[in-house]
């Protein structure tokens, strides 16, 4: 995955550059800070959802998500944003699987992130505005399951250092209110790792709708 | 970037540069080095324990999970206790069940040790005064389990 991990990076590098190149063509930004906060759906991408050895299952599915968000425009193309969230992913179609082959079980998961973006603004009007996200977080899922008189944390799910990319348009239908449409991408090195050493890296892609004030 | 907030970078930069490297150093120490520093070693008993049921199974030992460990592969823990504690069951969706309780009690040597006469201070002589000194690590042993499927109970279903 080192070449995933540099493809990041090099990401991060060319959409800093590509906003601060367009920001020239753009109106001054309104007020310099922002709360926001939304709701909508995490969904897995890649293989790492994957049940280990249940053929065709997806052990964890699309779940619910929520974000909070709080940015500060550090220059007239450009804020930076601290944002937090969770979660849950569906575990639903693996217990009806197992279920399925007489094996009685429970299973619940969720998500939480934590992210520092920087936020090049690619257009900005009074009404519309759109924000790039580039940054680096830390994506902690978490899960258990309940087995006959067996009850276990899903321990090969790990804490991990994240690269963050994103995008979010916001539409001010008041001067200090804004409704937004809010799309990321998270992609977590190793972060499920079994106790015989298989890992794999985790993706995901939050999708949310909410509220951003400036007051 | 406003000045105020260049000015308190500035000062940062400043205060940052103070510090001599040998300090980052010891910081980089403090945090990266010493963490990194556990081994699977001459001071801790081990247990492997080798799934060689053709299943995945799910294990616990000494009470910490050890989830979908493949058919042929193996967990292996230390521990500064000489007693593991192993249960070991299929993991559910694969149309069997079964499950195993093992108690291991890894072997143990003292450090090998020299003896020789030493100063007795309420004597004021060497009388009557032996040290003990070792001479090398104590050996703790390795314990190695492999789990069959006709080791395994039938558990219900």
């Amino acid at each position: 995955m080192r070449h995933v991990n540099r493809a990041c990076f090099a990401g991060l590098i060319v959409a800093v550059f590509l906003a601060a190149g367009v920001a020239g063509q753009t109106e001054k930004p309104r007020g310099k800070f922002s709360i926001g906060a939304g709701a909508g759906i995490f969904q897995s991408l890649g293989g790492w959802a994957d049940h280990r050895y249940a053929p065709g299952i997806n052990q964890f599915t699309t779940g619910f998500a929520l974000e909070f968000i709080v940015e500060y425009q550090l220059a007239s193309w450009m804020g930076l944003a601290v944002t937090g969230g969770g979660g849950s992913l569906g575990t639903g179609e693996w217990v009806n699987y197992a279920q399925s082959l007489g094996d009685d079980i429970t299973a619940s998961a969720m998500m939480y992130d934590f992210s520092l973006l920087i936020r090049p603004y690619v257009l900005q009007r009074p009404a519309h505005v759109v924000k790039l996200d580039v940054g680096i977080g830390c994506f902690s899922p978490r899960g258990s399951e309940t087995f006959q008189y067996f009850s276990y944390d899903y321990s090969f799910l790990k804490n991990g250092f994240a690269f963050v990319f994103g995008a979010e348009y916001c539409w001010f239908f008041k001067p200090k209110l804004a409704l937004a449409c809010h799309v990321g991408l998270t992609y977590t090195d190793g972060g499920v790792k079994y106790a015989d050493d298989f890992s794999k890296a985790v993706m995901g892609m939050p999708l949310t709708i909410g509220i951003r004030f400036h007051p | 970037m406003d000045k105020g907030n260049q000015g308190r970078l500035k000062s940062l930069v400043t205060a940052l540069k103070a510090y001599p490297p040998k300090f980052y150093l010891l910081v980089a120490f403090l945090f990266f080095i010493i963490p990194l520093n556990v081994s699977l070693g001459e001071d801790q008993a081990t247990l492997t324990v080798i799934n060689k049921t053709g299943r995945f199974m799910h294990m616990y030992v000494n009470g910490a999970p050890h989830l979908y460990v493949a058919p042929l592969h193996k967990v292996r823990v230390a521990s500064g206790s000489l007693t593991f504690t192993v249960t070991a069951f299929y993991a559910p969706g694969q149309g069997v069940s079964g499950a195993v309780d093992r108690t291991f009690e890894a072997s143990y040597s003292p450090p090998p040790t020299t003896s020789s006469g030493c100063w007795n201070e309420s004597e004021g002589s060497n009388a009557g005064c032996t040290c003990s000194e070792a001479t090398g690590p104590a050996q703790y042993g390795d314990v190695v389990w492999e789990v069959t499927a006709d080791t395994m109970l039938v558990t219900g279903r």
